[in-house]
């Protein structure tokens, strides 16, 4: 019988193990990002945004009576945005966004705006920020808030519902 | 076939299945891709957290302002700030005794529900 072959069998098989290595090494030492990947980032971003808000939204304490709903953090920030509301919005943001299991601390950074129906306009005003928006890669998360207009400056004096609109990024 | 050396064959047979195999290898990438990029627009194209944070305000208007004369101001601020920044259109529908409607459309998706609430309870249900 003649085994000749045999050696370039093992030959062979060796040759697409090294060259399947090479590959697989050379593939993961450089990372491609295609716009299909950073939409991935996106959607985690904005997820994670709109559950922060979420929270922020929830009474901590469930009334009762004709006050089962009473105001939450979040609706609390936005009347006091005359003084300090913008500060601790920011503060309770920044802690909720930023918690981590392991490691540093995230750098997500935002700009918020309030927009509000005053007749039949519909402005916009601001709220709070971390850092200035300049054209980087954001996305918007927003929630309907509930407030006393009464306790804001430029607000008509009933309860209305306002829409707060946070610009989030990370860099 | 005397006198030829075929032993160059297997070379040439192995480099075939190696071909094939890093061939292969480059279709599954390239699925991959196509995979994340289709699947994360269609989440971020559907305004799930939209139409969630709007039944959950229309919850806190109705247990804070039922029946209240200031509710019919509230609902068009909604109505309309959704339309200027959202590019929405939503409509809700109060009602003293019964369900509760809420429309909402922004061109590409369309949704539309009758809510019952129970102020008895501190739950509300619902039926499409």
């Amino acid at each position: 019988m003649n085994a000749d072959g045999q050696l370039y069998t093992i030959e062979g098989v060796a040759a697409s193990v090294l060259i399947l290595t090479t590959v697989y090494l050379v593939l993961n030492t450089t990372t491609i990002l295609t716009p299909g990947e950073t939409h991935i980032y996106d959607m985690q971003l904005e997820q994670l945004g709109n559950d922060i808000l979420g929270t922020m939204d929830l009474n901590q304490i469930w009334g009762t009576g004709s006050h089962k709903y009473p105001k939450s953090p979040l609706e609390k920030y936005i009347e006091a945005i005359d003084t300090n509301g913008g500060d601790l919005f920011k503060n309770e943001f920044l802690t909720l966004s930023n918690e981590e299991i392991v490691g540093n601390p995230d750098n997500i950074k935002f700009t918020a705006n309030i927009t509000y129906r005053d007749g039949p306009d519909v402005k916009t005003r601001f709220f709070s920020k971390t850092h200035d928006y300049n054209r980087e890669r954001a996305v918007m998360v927003t929630r309907w808030v509930n407030v006393d207009g009464a306790l804001i400056t430029d607000l008509d004096d009933r309860y209305q519902t306002v829409l707060l609109e946070v610009l989030l990024w990370r860099d | 076939m005397e006198g030829l050396n075929d032993d160059g064959q297997w070379i040439i047979l192995m480099a075939f299945i190696i071909s094939v195999g890093i061939f292969f290898l480059a279709i599954l990438i390239n699925q991959s891709i196509l995979v994340g990029q289709t699947t994360s627009e269609a989440v971020l194209e559907f305004p799930k957290s939209d139409i969630q944070d709007l039944r959950s305000e229309v919850w806190v208007l109705f247990t804070r302002y039922q029946d209240d004369p200031v509710l019919t101001d509230i609902i068009e601020d909604i109505e309309t700030i959704s339309l200027t920044r959202k590019a929405a259109i939503v409509d809700i529908v109060e009602n003293s005794a019964g369900p509760w409607t809420i429309h909402y459309n922004n061109g590409i998706t369309s949704y539309t529900e009758s809510i019952t609430y129970d102020p008895d309870n501190d739950y509300y249900y619902f039926h499409y």
